[in-house]
């Protein structure tokens, strides 16, 4: 029996294989995904050590992120600017309000502008379906901090471990890895 | 292009059906028996699950198309689009995929393979492509279960369409097995008066290739990979086309090679082997000096008769009185002894020759036996046309029962076929003749790789200038 741990790689492996291909595809060679797994503020210090060229435009926010236990997380850059992904991985026969919650406090605490919710095998509870599709915020949350206006977009996809594929629910504000290619990239653009 | 259009493509190059709705189409899933209800509610359910578990969310995200699905007992499957279809449209004409009809009898994968930019969106357009018309039944096989095949297949007749899918799956590394061509040198190789040629193409990789490099989503399909592949013992490597041998055997001339259907750059030819095609189609990845090699040898790999042409009597007589070259020539009517010819046929080589006009010519003994055996076969022991349980047994099972079994044979003046008959049963068998066969093939002026073969003539029989 295969606790969600192990799935770790293989769901890290295919988003990275496909926000390379879909960054590749839009001519856009220029943006760096760099992942972590456990506590983010260790992990991402020693990212920014071992690629300085990319990812030291983070030191500053490394240094003043409180530690936090993440399932797994990205540092997406160009080397001038960067986003956090964060994914939140469960292994639960649907997951609910409860797992939601948690993502959305991870991406609150962090900062991290995208965040995915990612349920391995199974799909959503009645109660998020029925709350993320009626409750646009829910998965589009702009907050002000210290006066700085900031944005977390969210989405809920179900990982299949016998394809080793995505199958996307509709739920939330990222619909599919494209989606999340696409919002990265005209972040960039910017 | 992106990851997630790039598998849509793939399903609806490989399935998709447009008629004159504007904002509906339907993608075919041939699946047949496998995916029939009857046959297995299981995966019939499997696959309802991952149209709207999978594909529906991909086509609701991406282009705001809604999906449902239709299926009957036959285990055809339709996924229905329905929805404003203008910017799929606008993105298959980016690629020069047209939306009209069956997509893909007259697609070209040429430009959309070059929006694929790395192995990834590759398998991914693969994987769309395999999960509407690579079939898993475990019936494709290399001569055993030992070798599973994934079978991608196609009706039609765009050769370009196969050939630029085989090279695409030869770019990441999944070396395909073999195709067969729908071209009648292919599907129906000894018997030219046999109309039912058009059978579709089958491009034919191995499962461990498939499983290693090539990718699915259907869960269904996954699980038919899988289970097919417990079936090999051990795992198998392919071999890349340029270094595998090309073992050709004869074939006859079938008029069909001048089906107006086929197109033009094969239209007319004659291919000794499969990868003959890629050759003629210019593949970078056929075996040029390979088949180049057979050339000198093509009076021994043709036949402008049938090999074996196997009908009731009064087909065979009709065939007869409908070639002038067959009904004009003068025949030795004789009776032989089915005995005499099957202890020949065991106490010599399976090349012999039957009444020939030098070494190398005359009526393959072989073919001879499995003529005998079909005109002496009661109706049960006879599926279709062939015999239940192999020739040579049936013909030692007939002379168990009755050692003066004869049949009547009518031996032309010229090398035209012999003709057995008995039982209300007929048979043709076209002889070897390489010498005279050779100089009816020429190379096509415009590729050097094709061959043409005129039609035979008495005079070319005859061995006169």
């Amino acid at each position: 029996m295969r606790n969600e741990v192990s799935y770790y790689p293989e769901i890290q492996s295919f988003i990275e294989m496909q926000l390379k291909s879909n960054f590749r595809a839009s001519n856009q060679m220029g943006i760096f995904v760099y992942w972590g797994i456990g506590e983010l503020k260790k992990n991402l210090l020693q990212i920014i050590d071992e690629h300085p060229k990319e990812c030291s435009c983070a030191l500053e926010f490394a240094k003043r992120v409180p530690p936090l236990s993440l399932d797994i997380f990205a540092i997406i850059t160009d080397g001038i600017k960067f986003e956090l992904l964060i994914l939140e991985i469960k292994l639960v026969k649907s997951a609910g309000l409860k797992e939601w919650s948690q993502l959305v406090g991870y991406c609150l605490v962090s900062g991290a502008k995208y965040g995915l919710l990612i349920n391995i095998d199974n799909g959503s509870s009645p109660r998020l379906t029925q709350t993320l599709h009626s409750e646009q915020h829910m998965s589009h949350i702009q907050t002000t901090v210290k006066g700085k206006s900031c944005e977390h977009i969210l989405g809920f996809m179900q990982w299949n471990s016998y394809t080793n594929n995505f199958e996307y629910s509709s739920l939330g504000n990222i619909k599919s890895l494209s989606d999340l290619s696409e919002k990265i990239i005209s972040e960039f653009a910017k | 292009m992106n990851t997630d259009k790039a598998y849509l493509f793939g399903l609806i190059i490989g399935g998709g059906i447009w008629g004159n709705a504007e904002d509906v189409f339907r993608i075919r899933l041939p699946y047949r028996q496998w995916g029939s209800y009857i046959q297995n509610p299981q995966r019939a359910s499997d696959i309802s699950r991952d149209i709207m578990g999978l594909v529906s969310p991909l086509f609701k995200n991406i282009y705001n198309i809604n999906v449902s699905f239709e299926t009957s007992e036959s285990g055809v499957w339709y996924i229905l689009c329905e929805g404003d279809l203008t910017d799929l449209i606008s993105d298959l004409e980016k690629y020069d995929i047209r939306c009209e009809g069956e997509l893909r009898k007259n697609a070209t994968l040429k430009k959309i393979v070059n929006a694929l930019l790395d192995d990834n969106l590759k398998r991914r357009f693969v994987a769309g492509l395999a999960d509407t018309i690579a079939s898993t039944n475990p019936n494709h096989r290399r001569f055993t279960n030992e070798v599973q095949i994934l079978s991608f297949e196609l009706k039609g007749f765009n050769f370009t369409f196969v050939c630029e899918l085989c090279r695409l799956l030869y770019s990441i590394n999944c070396l395909p097995d073999q195709i067969l061509w729908n071209h009648p040198n292919f599907h129906c190789t000894n018997d030219p008066y046999y109309h039912q040629w058009n059978k579709g193409f089958k491009l034919r990789v191995q499962i461990d290739q498939y499983e290693e490099f090539g990718a699915v989503a259907f869960k269904t399909k996954a699980i038919s990979i899988k289970e097919n592949r417990k079936l090999q013992h051990q795992s198998h490597e392919a071999i890349p086309c340029q270094a595998r041998e090309v073992r050709a055997t004869m074939s006859c001339v079938h008029p069909a090679e001048n089906n107006r259907q086929l197109p033009k750059e094969i239209r007319g030819g004659h291919y000794l082997h499969n990868r003959h095609v890629c050759a003629v189609l210019g593949c970078e990845n056929a075996p040029y000096d390979e088949i180049k090699k057979l050339f000198p040898n093509v009076g021994n790999l043709i036949n402008p008769f049938p090999i074996l042409c196997k009908d009731s009597l009064e087909n065979i007589e009709s065939i007869i009185a409908s070639d002038s070259l067959l009904k004009n020539r003068n025949y030795t009517i004789t009776k032989i002894s089915v005995q005499s010819i099957y202890d020949k046929y065991v106490n010599s080589n399976a090349a012999v020759l039957l009444y020939g006009n030098g070494e190398d010519s005359g009526y393959p003994l072989t073919e001879v036996m499995q003529g005998i055996a079909y005109i002496i076969a009661d109706n049960n022991e006879l599926s279709g046309k062939r015999p239940r349980g192999g020739y040579k047994e049936l013909v030692q099972k007939h002379l168990a029962k009755n050692p003066d079994l004869s049949i009547v044979l009518r031996i032309p003046d010229l090398l035209t076929p012999l003709i057995l008959e008995s039982n209300g049963r007929g048979v043709l068998i076209g002889a070897h003749n390489p010498q005279v066969y050779k100089k009816l093939v020429s190379i096509d002026s415009d590729n050097a790789y094709k061959l043409c073969v005129r039609p035979i003539t008495e005079k070319d029989l005859k061995n006169e200038e």
